[in-house]
């Protein structure tokens, strides 16, 4: 079967200040020979400390960044290093979410406008009418009332606005959502809705996806393999749960280390004794 | 060492931290925990003195024996910085830019009246040294720009202990690092409290990171304590709706086989709680009186303020 996402031998770098005059021009080698094949349907989780090039990886896979070699392949099919007019019919089908909502959404729109804004450009064919009654199916569907779409974002909280990105990044049907940090700026309790979300909707629309956190617990939630970076490099590759049962590279090692854990909370125990009460 | 009674904080007549009272002894660490808008930070600044115009506190804040809340500028000026410090999430931001660190270090020992200004100096590069700083007597005439993060909360560090505080308020000190850095800073922030016999009140929304550093732990929700007690009983024995439901909802398995559960609604917006129990909106054993009447205090194996659940038996 064709993968839905491959990345082959990618690189990035950036041109780092010149020193002097006559100085070589240095760079900063963000992403260094990362491949990998995504299977249909699968989440893939990238991992790494700040610095180690999972957001660059990120920008490359979506095409919001040409890379200086290597290529993206999205169902078999190059995205990667085209003039945006040749990758603007795959556009819908690859949407991103970021870890701050505040600052991917347009203040000034209101949001059933931004919801609806994609879908203009994938389904121009669709009226008024149409349009509004996917807005609506979309915002309930991410847990908002369908009246809200006369609101802007400053009247919603963190929580309720990351609930609006998802909904703005899936009113096309993607093939494929990446998630960068999507549930790092929000509040324990409301970061567990997001995620829970998150992966019901990956069932329901057989949603491929990339997921990229520093927060090791996210990934082993969400994600069926995972991908960890540092300095650029891919030092370690597998299964979710060979990886934390079995973590190969000294990094991954260490990283596993200082992952903080609660005490009581180890997978198979139950540190609530038995939780809140159901329902 | 330090006595909290009733300590509330209001914005124009509402009430955004509800009569919080709690002990501690030298040598010991408070956990703070909460979501945004709990009020966690709000207690610290009251603390320190430090509340933004229009906030006013009241009930009583005792710190070896003096009482803080209607003491005069000049007076609580003299007890910040030498018994009372605090450490901030973004050093960046509590760091004068234009000052080398080895001077911002140095400026409370002259300040206090502890030190000469050149023994000061010295005494800022031992410090930058303890708290692990590559090269101090180099490092102290850097600015606060030319530092890593990590380096920056280290620098912080040195500066807040440098008049050896009886009381170091860390609010979220390693929130902004990556999870390696974030093992050394809060490796360093233990090896010093036994150094100092400092007693420590540490502010996380982060439990894990309170089951590493606190003995005793206090759980806010919108300005009122919900649960305290032993560390150790709270995240492993918590009774307290709330408390139960944060650790409900850490992801620690896949989402294939054991799903989240979530606590439902948002966080209330602190000017805008209920007289009652603020999490009553949420709570799964909430009901009408829960909003109306602020929950009793209950004592058991942990304290907890609910008008449903009991702590489990002492």
């Amino acid at each position: 079967m064709i993968p839905i996402l491959e990345a082959v031998h990618l690189h990035q770098a950036y041109p780092l200040p010149r020193q002097g005059l006559f100085e070589r021009r240095r760079r900063i080698h963000a992403v260094r020979d990362v491949s990998f094949r995504l299977e249909e349907g699968r989440t893939l989780g990238i991992v790494g400390e700040s610095g180690s090039g999972k957001s660059t990886l990120a920008r490359l896979l979506v095409a919001l960044e040409k890379p200086r070699a290597g290529e993206v392949l999205f169902r078999g099919e190059r995205i990667s290093g085209l003039p945006e007019k040749s990758i603007r019919p795959v556009r819908p089908l690859i949407q991103m979410i970021f870890q701050d909502p505040f600052g991917s959404l347009d203040p000034r729109m209101r949001i059933g406008q931004s919801i609806a804004e994609p879908l203009g450009v994938a389904e121009p064919w669709l009226d008024a009418g149409e349009t509004r009654g996917r807005v609506a199916a979309m915002l309930e569907r991410v847990g908002l009332q369908p009246d809200m779409v006369t609101r802007y974002p400053h009247q919603f909280s963190g929580g309720q606005r990351q609930r609006i990105a998802i909904a703005r990044a899936l009113i096309t049907r993607p093939a494929l959502l990446v998630a960068d940090e999507p549930v790092s700026a929000l509040d324990v309790s409301v970061q567990a809705q997001i995620l829970n979300l998150l992966f019901d909707l990956k069932l329901e629309f057989g949603l491929s996806m990339v997921v990229i956190s520093h927060d090791l617990a996210v990934i082993r939630y969400l994600c069926d393999e995972v991908i960890v970076m540092e300095g650029g490099r891919v030092v370690e590759q597998a299964e979710t749960g060979r990886l934390f049962a079995a973590p190969q590279a000294e990094y991954t090692r260490a990283l596993m280390a200082a992952m903080p854990l609660l005490p009581d909370a180890r997978p198979g125990t139950d540190p609530a004794g038995g939780g809140i009460s159901p329902g | 060492m330090l006595t909290l009674r009733d300590l509330s904080v209001s914005l124009r007549g509402r009430p955004v931290l509800r009569n919080l009272s709690l002990d501690l002894a030298p040598g010991e660490t408070l956990g703070l925990v909460g979501e945004s808008g709990s009020g966690k930070s709000m207690t610290a600044l009251a603390l320190m003195g430090l509340l933004p115009p229009g906030f006013v506190a009241s009930g009583s804040i005792r710190l070896d024996g003096t009482e803080l809340l209607g003491l005069a500028d000049a007076d609580l000026c003299r007890l910040r910085g030498r018994a009372m410090a605090m450490i901030f999430q973004e050093p960046m931001t509590a760091l004068n830019p234009v000052l080398p660190v080895g001077a911002q270090i140095a400026e409370g020992l002259v300040l206090h009246g502890l030190m000469q200004p050149r023994a000061a100096r010295e005494e800022a590069v031992r410090l930058m040294a303890r708290v692990g700083l590559p090269d101090p007597a180099r490092r102290a005439r850097s600015y606060p720009h030319e530092l890593s993060g990590g380096q920056r909360q280290r620098a912080m560090i040195a500066m807040a202990i440098a008049c050896r505080p009886s009381l170091l308020i860390a609010d979220e000190p390693t929130s902004a690092l990556d999870v390696s850095l974030q093992v050394e800073i809060l490796a360093l922030l233990r090896e010093i409290r036994e150094e100092t016999g400092m007693a420590m009140i540490f502010i996380s929304h982060d439990l894990s990171v309170i089951s590493a550093m606190a003995d005793r732990a206090l759980v806010l929700y919108g300005g009122l304590a919900m649960e305290t007690g032993p560390t150790r009983h709270v995240i492993g024995r918590p009774a307290h709706p709330y408390t139960q439901g944060l650790i409900a909802a850490i992801p620690r398995g896949t989402a294939h086989t054991e799903r989240l559960r979530p606590i439902p609604g948002q966080v209330p917006d602190l000017v805008r709680l209920p007289p009652g129990c603020p999490f009553a909106g949420r709570c799964a054993l909430g009901d009408a009186h829960c909003a109306e009447a602020p929950p009793p205090l209950r004592t058991g194996l942990t304290a907890l303020r609910c008008h449903h659940a009991e702590p489990a038996p002492a």
